[in-house]
């Protein structure tokens, strides 16, 4: 392939522009057929940097930047002139050091999906997103009530109750300058009543005042003390966390998309770790058009849908493009072979944990079956996306001192993305490559597997497939012939052996031949014997001779 | 008896592909409307609208929102600035749907729209939604009953 042979001969001829662009990371890329050398170091030199400083450019940075290499005009979105849909996915997750991280390779696929998941994503909801949103913006009412609250109810009644019962006795006594409209937690009222209980000490005698009314009077204040300290200590509590609620706005976006979607492909794909950080990113460029979308609904239906090649070109053969290292490669690719027919390919790869042939026999079932994954979720996958989102802006103040606001936000935002096929076939798909190489940036052991198809091989296994069936319904019919035979045998067997009118005109010729000989010997002419008739009845067996199917000639 | 079944097999092979056709293409998969919309606002877009700036541009067809988020650092979240520029198109809207009468709160329920572009684009957010002429119609008259 092209691309691949560029990057080669970057790293030959111009190894400085891929030390620059890879310092403290492993870059794949994977082009598609009209990178040229000239657009991959016009990229990798996009951020030019001074004489020896390296500068690292992560994987959505490249997946940027390839739609501004040279010659090329590419946009994100639809393009009207070609006809397509272009969509940077990114997946991000952090790795100490792929080479340890035992998460590594799991979280390697898993962050692919999810950046192809999230171009998906997108493609759908530029055909249809459905938003549904909500603001409201409050000044609380009635805050709720919270513990604190309740408990402060609470003290504040027995508070009034414990003031009740020292006014009554300050009262009987005819000893207290309280009022009516005195407020029991004001500083008047507690001064008035240490007064009090210092008047009661001074006055005191038994003539004058009761023991009884002293010892309760002693008692109220003390309790009136403690649920008072209570009291005083729990506002303040309210008014830190709650009371000072002053206004609060929330806003909620959901929105909804789902459709079915045929036909996307990854035209690159990249993807970078960063040692300083531990960041690992997969970035990746997928696209959708109608022509591919007509090009999977051919392989679906077996139609014949090749693209033909302009004259003057010679396209690489599948062999050319399959020639190279697909170690860093991922996901679904599209090809288009010297005859014009358009291949989906998907790519998948496990680690091949320890040695031996039976390790290397796992990884590669396991990459067998996610690659043919990948190509069935390229040709057809019904998505769906739901993003929801919600906002709340919390204002509060300390009393009536503005001075004191401030003001509180917090967010929630969750994704969901889901891809599916069910009950659905892919035909023609068949294992292309199978290749164990070691992965550029982990050093890991992986054993990868190409899967493909084409209208061309998804015709072949459909007209495969009838022929299939056709021999089955033949030889079905055949065996139901042969069960029918056999059971006519079987019926004529035991029908002759319930049927008494042999023994009855046997028994008949048995006489007949007895009173002839009676006859004879006294000189009578006996009788003839009826004949038996063997004539077929409906519901019965009747001969013949049935070829039954799948006999084989000898010839072979 | 087999040259009696050649016919069954014929028959077979010119209905396979049908039947397989209906078998593998899914329900609901006439998608074309859709994508045809989404298409065409795409292209009225490009005519009208792509290098402008945030706000709100009418075609006869489509109204556009551009919600652009400048300043972003790497370090900010996607899923977020994406939050961030879907509510600034929900402000918008608001603003657009009731220009004639201030409400106070208020909630959109499923409006369908197209969104054209959503990502980094030279160092800025950018989140813009195609809304239908019909659709905006709609909402105006959902509101206002």
């Amino acid at each position: 392939m092209k691309c691949q042979k560029t990057i080669k001969e970057l790293a030959v001829s111009i190894s400085g522009a891929i030390l620059f662009c890879s310092p403290i990371v492993a870059v794949a890329v994977d082009c598609d057929q009209n990178s040229s050398d000239e657009q991959i170091i016009s990229h990798c030199t996009g951020k030019q940097p001074s004489s020896g400083e390296k500068i690292f450019v992560d994987a959505s940075d490249q997946a940027e930047g390839w739609f501004g290499q040279a010659g090329r005009s590419l946009v994100q979105g639809w393009n009207d002139k070609k006809k397509r849909f272009l969509v940077v996915g990114t997946g991000r997750f952090k790795s100490g050091d792929p080479a340890f991280d035992k998460a590594y390779i799991g979280a390697r696929a898993g962050y692919y999906t999810y950046a192809l998941l999230d171009a998906k994503a997108q493609i759908i909801e530029f055909f249809t997103n459905t938003m549904s949103a909500e603001r409201v913006a409050q000044i609380p009412f009635s805050p709720p009530r919270t513990p604190f609250e309740q408990e402060i109810a609470d003290l504040t009644e027995e508070i009034s109750n414990i003031a009740s019962e020292v006014s009554m006795l300050a009262k009987e006594s005819d000893i207290s300058d309280l009022r009516e409209e005195d407020d029991f937690f004001s500083k008047r009222f507690v001064s008035l009543l240490d007064g009090l209980i210092k008047k009661v000490d001074e006055t005191y005698s038994p003539e004058e005042l009761d023991e009884k009314k002293r010892e309760k009077l002693l008692s109220a204040q003390a309790k009136f003390v403690a649920a008072k300290s209570k009291h005083d200590e729990l506002l303040a509590q309210i008014g830190e966390l709650q009371a000072t609620l002053q206004q609060e706005s929330r806003a909620k976006v959901a929105t909804w998309a789902r459709h079915p979607l045929f036909g996307v492909t990854v035209l690159a794909q990249w993807e970078s770790w960063n040692r300083e950080n531990g960041q690992y990113e997969i970035a990746l460029v997928a696209m959708w058009s109608p022509t591919m979308e007509a090009q999977v609904r051919a392989m679906m239906t077996g139609e014949d849908a090749r693209i033909p090649w302009a004259e003057g070109i010679t396209p690489p053969t599948m062999a050319q493009y399959l020639d190279d290292d697909w170690c860093s490669s991922i996901g679904s690719r599209r090809f288009r072979d010297p005859e014009g027919l358009v291949w989906i390919l998907g790519i998948a790869a496990d680690e091949i944990r320890g040695g031996g042939t039976l390790n290397e026999t796992k990884a590669q079932e396991m990459a067998l079956q996610l690659s043919r994954m990948e190509t069935a979720m390229a040709v057809f996958a019904d998505v769906e996306v739901t993003r929801q989102a919600e906002q709340v802006t919390q204002t509060f103040q300390k009393g009536d001192d503005a001075t004191t606001e401030r003001t509180q936000a917090a967010q929630a935002v969750g994704n969901y993305m889901r891809e599916a096929i069910k009950d659905r076939q892919v035909p023609g798909s068949s294992v292309l490559k199978n290749q164990t190489c070691t992965h550029p940036i982990s050093g890991r052991k992986l054993a990868v597997t190409i899967s493909g198809v084409s209208s061309k091989s998804a015709f072949e296994a459909l007209r495969l497939s009838e022929g299939s069936y056709v021999t089955a319904v033949l030889d079905g019919t055949h065996q139901q012939i042969l069960k029918g035979t056999q059971a006519g045998k079987e019926s004529a067997v035991a029908k002759a052996r319930t049927d008494t009118r042999p023994a009855e005109v046997a028994e008949e010729a048995a006489k007949k031949r007895v009173n002839e000989g009676v006859e004879a010997a006294m000189g009578v002419a006996a009788p003839q014997p009826a004949q038996d008739s063997p004539e077929a009845v409906s519901g019965q067996s009747k001969s013949g001779t049935f070829k039954g199917a799948g006999q084989s000639d000898t010839d072979w | 008896m087999l040259l009696g079944r050649s016919a069954s097999r014929s028959e077979v092979t010119s209905w396979a592909p049908f039947i397989l056709l209906f078998s593998l293409i899914p329900p609901g998969t006439s998608s074309a409307v859709a994508d045809l919309n989404a298409i065409n606002a795409a292209e009225i877009f490009d005519d009208c609208c792509r290098a402008e700036d945030s706000g709100v541009y009418e075609t006869s067809e489509f109204v556009f929102f551009l919600a652009k988020l400048e300043g972003i650092v790497p370090s900010d979240s996607a899923h977020h600035l994406r939050f961030q520029a879907m509510l600034k198109v929900f402000e918008m809207l608001h603003q657009y749907i009731s220009e004639e009468q201030k409400l106070s709160g208020f909630s959109f329920t499923e409006v369908k729209m197209h969104v054209l572009r959503q990502g980094v684009f030279g160092g800025e957010y950018q989140y813009h939604v195609a809304i239908s002429i019909d659709e905006i119609m709609r909402l105006r008259m959902s509101t206002y009953e």
